[in-house]
């Protein structure tokens, strides 16, 4: 009986390599077609999202103020420095003096201590002070502070040039921006 | 087993993606990448007009001064030079003679800062920075 069923038999595979590559033959068979039945790993997602939000979060502060450093200022370092507060910022670049971001005034190569004239940085002071001061009549009160960054080899004529400008305009409270340091890196 | 779910639980993580994603999100947007920090400097005592205070003629005036090869420490008229290593504050030796003011002078947090206009402002911060880590915050920065 067994062998007469086995008398017709359907055309199977005939070639007979020396390597039959069974499994590339089978999905030839299958014309493309996929299991639908498939899953997304995501466990390495989940571990990546993990890892992320730890480091984050160790990096996380609350006590930080979001900066704009100048691109051609390297802030000096300092070991002793408290947390920075809003205030309006003063830049001071090699060329040139910025007071939030918009240029107020030069810097020229030989600065002398008579060198005082900053009209522009003046107009910008008195402009915030008006400011401040309509904030105090409304009940807001305002700290006559503010931030100066300054490249680290700015010579120090240039930053009291701009420090006297600010004194006589009335902001008495002076903030030298610094990167902030750990002891043993110092 | 009778009454046994007997099937294979998923745990559905939807919600913890999308946790997180939130939170990596808002750490990302409120990531401080810059550690600025500042030294402050208060000129308003001594440009304050109203009513001047007579000065003690007791009262020591403590003052630092940068110069391009060292540091001069002042007590009245008697000075003391500290020279610089290498172009930068010799941070050491400063803040020994700091401590020494400290123990002399115990209730003093003021001192002021002169500079000479050549040297360069992280001296002057470097400076600053061994005075207020030495119990003296009050520095008075000179613009003279």
């Amino acid at each position: 009986m067994g062998r007469k069923s086995r008398l017709i038999l359907p055309p199977g595979y005939h070639v007979k390599p020396k390597y039959d590559l069974t499994y590339l033959r089978h999905r030839r068979e299958q014309h493309g077609k996929r299991s639908m039945d498939f899953g997304l790993s995501l466990t390495a997602m989940i571990d990546m999202f993990s890892t992320l939000v730890i480091f984050l979060l160790l990096n996380f502060s609350a006590t930080g103020e979001a900066y704009f450093v100048s691109k051609n200022v390297v802030i000096p370092t300092a070991i002793n420095a408290r947390p920075l507060e809003t205030a309006p910022l003063v830049s001071i670049t090699k060329d040139s003096v910025m007071l939030d971001s918009h240029v107020v005034g030069s810097n020229p190569v030989n600065v002398t201590e008579s060198d005082l004239e900053m009209p522009q940085l003046v107009e910008g002071l008195r402009k915030l002070k008006a400011l401040q001061d309509n904030l105090k009549e409304a009940g807001i009160e305002q700290k006559a502070q503010i931030n100066i960054q300054a490249d680290e080899n700015t010579p120090v004529v240039k930053i009291k040039r701009v420090m006297t400008i600010l004194i006589q305009e009335g902001f008495t409270g002076i903030n030298f921006a610094v990167r902030e340091i750990r002891p043993e890196d110092a | 087993m009778a009454g046994g779910g007997g099937g294979q639980y998923e745990l559905n993580l939807t919600p913890y993606i999308d946790l997180m994603s939130t939170l990596i999100v808002f750490l990302l947007m409120t990531a401080v990448w810059n550690q600025i920090a500042v030294l402050s400097t208060d000129s308003s005592s001594t440009t304050a007009s109203d009513s001047p205070a007579q000065p003690d003629p007791n009262r020591v005036t403590l003052s630092v001064t940068i110069m391009p090869g060292y540091i001069e420490m002042a007590e009245n008229q008697q000075t003391k030079r500290i020279p610089h290593i290498e172009g930068k504050v010799d941070r050491s030796r400063f803040a020994e003679a700091l401590k020494d003011w400290k123990a002399r002078f115990p209730t003093r947090n003021d001192v002021i800062l002169n500079t000479e206009n050549t040297v360069t402002y992280q001296m002057l911060i470097s400076t600053f920075d061994e005075l207020v880590g030495n119990d003296f915050p009050d520095v008075g920065v000179s613009t003279q």
